[in-house]
């Protein structure tokens, strides 16, 4: 009698719990999981075959790919990766003594200075490259600045080149790794350091002992959140990169707009995302094990 | 008694606030001290100053003879039990217990030899405990980790900040033995904060009574309950029957429309003369024939009668001027009573302190 209660029960949960999951669980599909299982299916010509696959009467074909690998995408694959690993590292590096501070001495001021991070966000990450353009450009604020006060007399060339690109990336997703890596911060109570240091351990080894590993949920999230999006960043390096740094994302756009090659594009984008999905699993099978704090 | 711990006119204010306005006590060796006052009165305050998270703004504080005023708390060597607890949640309990020896370079063999030993003493078997995590530990369990992790490393003084507090009557009570146990096992020095008075007579040597950055009292929990120095004291620990009134020359006490009580000559150890606080603790009265012959005896109204178990409770209110609370143990003895009911009650002189009025 009982259990069958209990049965009820846990049907209604279920029934409960799917209800909830269902407009999240709609919007998934619609907007993420159909258009990727679409653009694979592109990339292997199922849907949107071209004229010359339908004339050698191919269903699914691997030529797309094999089309796609060649050294110029390989280069500009590695580039990329090399870029988001760059603007990764260089994003902890900046963001974890900022979201230190702001965590940790901040005081009353905490939630006024972490607003401040978060500010860029009111702009458009567009608009956002555009300022940086404008700011670096040899017409722009910098160069003016520097030869109006006479410390040079010929513009700098400052964008155009992978550094722009490099401190543009870094820019527009420093927020994205302060952010996790404050909340993770701010939430170390600071007894735990003070018992490290009571224990013997100098201020030093009290902080990679004890406040570094206890950091390491917002160290994975701001990582995982700066790695993603700048792996497929293509807005930054137009603006900044000018036509010599093409990066995966571009060419990706050009692949879809510009060579109206849609087998093309689907099949690099598939290939990048394969790629940087593998390397985010490794990352978590690396640093995940202990995650559970 | 060589001293371990010397606080000399220490003073620490935090803004505006006095948190110590001028404290010196000495800490004897291997002494279960305690520091006993409501909260806010200074007694975190002061444990965090012998531990270094804190510097005196004016003062000294000696350990083992050494001024550690400006010495930072990783190279003190003193032990420091936290508030709830502060076992690292990263690490497993082995760990947790290794942090201080692996701060102090040691090899880990040895490291392995003094868990295991001080596991036992902690009734923690190694097998079962060692690799467990922190979040499979029972509230009770973590602070013994706590404590075996701090006493590992050997300190002469292990602070201790209410260790007990978030924790179940039952376990609370239990433990306070096992740490009483415990410290006269290992015969480190304890220094152990509380608000809980009971918790701090079971344990301690010496107590240190606190109020408002202010030590009111020190002595041994016999002394602090029998013979409190001020009225504050004699309110903080247990519970105590304070009559207002006038101490005259010839060792009596006056209340206001009261008979003249007599007073030992150990009832006033400070010689008060003039306004002064009477404090008689409940237990110490006696009702009914049990009274007869007593010399402060008066003649009351029961108004209220509590059964409390191992003992009862009675509110006498004398001439309408005064309500005494009595305790009778065992508390069959108030079966008889009837509330409304006129009765005797009275005390020997020693039994009442004369204290400030203030």
């Amino acid at each position: 009698m009982s259990e069958k209660i209990l049965e009820k029960i846990r049907h209604r949960r279920k029934a409960q719990l799917l209800l909830i999951l269902s407009l999240p669980l709609a919007f998934y599909i619609i907007y993420f999981l159909i258009p990727f299982i679409a653009a694979v299916g592109v990339s292997v010509g199922l849907i949107l075959p071209r004229e010359v696959q339908l004339q050698r009467g191919e269903v699914i074909t691997l030529r797309y790919y094999m089309d796609a690998i060649n050294p110029i995408f390989l280069k500009v694959l590695g580039k990329s990766l090399y870029i988001a690993v760059a603007t990764t590292v260089l994003c902890l590096v900046l963001g974890y003594p900022l979201a230190y501070y702001v965590a940790f001495k901040g005081g009353r001021y905490r939630n006024v200075l972490i607003l401040l991070v978060i500010v860029p966000f009111w702009v458009t990450f567009l608009l956002r490259a555009y300022a940086m353009l404008s700011l670096l450009s040899p017409e722009g604020v910098l160069n003016s600045f520097l030869i109006n006060t006479g410390i040079i007399s010929k513009p700098l060339f400052l964008i155009y080149n992978e550094n722009a690109v490099l401190l543009g990336m870094v820019y527009g997703y420093l927020p994205f790794t302060v952010l996790p890596l404050y909340a993770s911060l701010e939430k170390i109570s600071r007894v735990y350091v003070e018992a490290a240091k009571v224990l013997g351990a100098s201020p030093v080894r009290a902080f990679l002992h004890v406040t570094l590993p206890l950091s390491k949920p917002g160290l994975v999230a701001g990582t995982l959140l700066t790695f993603i999006p700048s792996a497929g960043e293509f807005i930054i390096p137009e603006f900044l990169g000018g036509p010599n740094e093409f990066f995966v994302g571009n060419m990706i756009y050009s692949a879809f707009i510009e060579a109206q090659n849609w087998n093309w594009g689907a099949s690099i984008a598939t290939i990048y995302i394969a790629i940087v999905i593998a390397g985010i699993m490794l990352y978590l099978k690396y640093v995940g094990e202990e995650l559970r704090i | 008694m060589e001293a371990e711990v010397e606080i000399e006119k220490v003073k620490k204010s935090f803004g505006p606030i006095k948190a110590l306005k001028e404290v010196s006590l000495t800490i004897r060796k291997n002494e279960f001290f305690s520091l006993l006052g409501p909260s806010g009165c200074g007694k975190t305050t002061l444990l965090r100053i012998i531990a270094g998270l804190e510097f005196p703004d004016e003062g000294v504080v000696r350990l083992g003879g050494r001024v550690v005023n400006d010495v930072p708390p990783h190279k003190r060597g003193v032990g420091l039990v936290f508030q709830g607890t502060a076992v690292f949640p990263h690490m497993t309990v082995y760990d947790n217990i290794a942090f201080g020896l692996k701060m102090r370079g040691y090899k880990k063999d040895e490291i392995d030899e003094k868990i295991h030993k001080m596991l036992e003493i902690m009734n923690m078997p190694f097998e079962i405990y060692a690799k467990k995590r922190v979040d499979q530990l029972s509230g009770g369990e973590r602070q013994r980790v706590e404590i075996a992790r701090s006493l590992i490393i050997e300190p002469n003084v292990l602070l201790l900040d209410e260790p007990l507090g978030p924790l179940d009557l039952k376990i609370r009570q239990k433990m306070q033995i096992e740490l009483k146990r415990l410290q006269k096992r290992v015969g480190t020095t304890f220094i152990y904060v509380t608000h809980d008075q009971g918790e701090a007579l079971t344990m301690s040597d010496r107590i240190a009574v606190m109020q408002r950055g202010e030590v009111q009292q020190v002595g041994t929990p016999e002394e602090i309950y029998l013979r409190p120095a001020n009225r504050f004291v004699a309110e903080f620990i247990g519970e105590t029957n304070l009559i207002e009134g006038r101490v005259s020359g010839d060792n009596t006490f006056a209340a206001d429309g009261l008979r003249s009580v007599i007073l030992s000559s150990s009832s006033n150890p400070e010689n008060i003369m003039g306004d002064a606080v009477l404090s008689i603790r409940p237990e110490k009265i006696l009702v009914g024939d049990e009274s007869a012959g007593l010399v402060n005896r008066f003649e009351g109204v029961v108004e209220e009668k509590i059964y409390m178990g191992a003992y009862a409770v009675l509110k006498v209110s004398i001439d309408d001027k005064m309500a005494l609370t009595v305790q009778v143990q065992p508390a069959e003895k108030v079966n008889g009573i009837r509330v409304g009911q006129r009765i005797q009650v009275g005390w020997s002189p020693e039994d009442a302190t004369v204290v400030k009025p203030t």
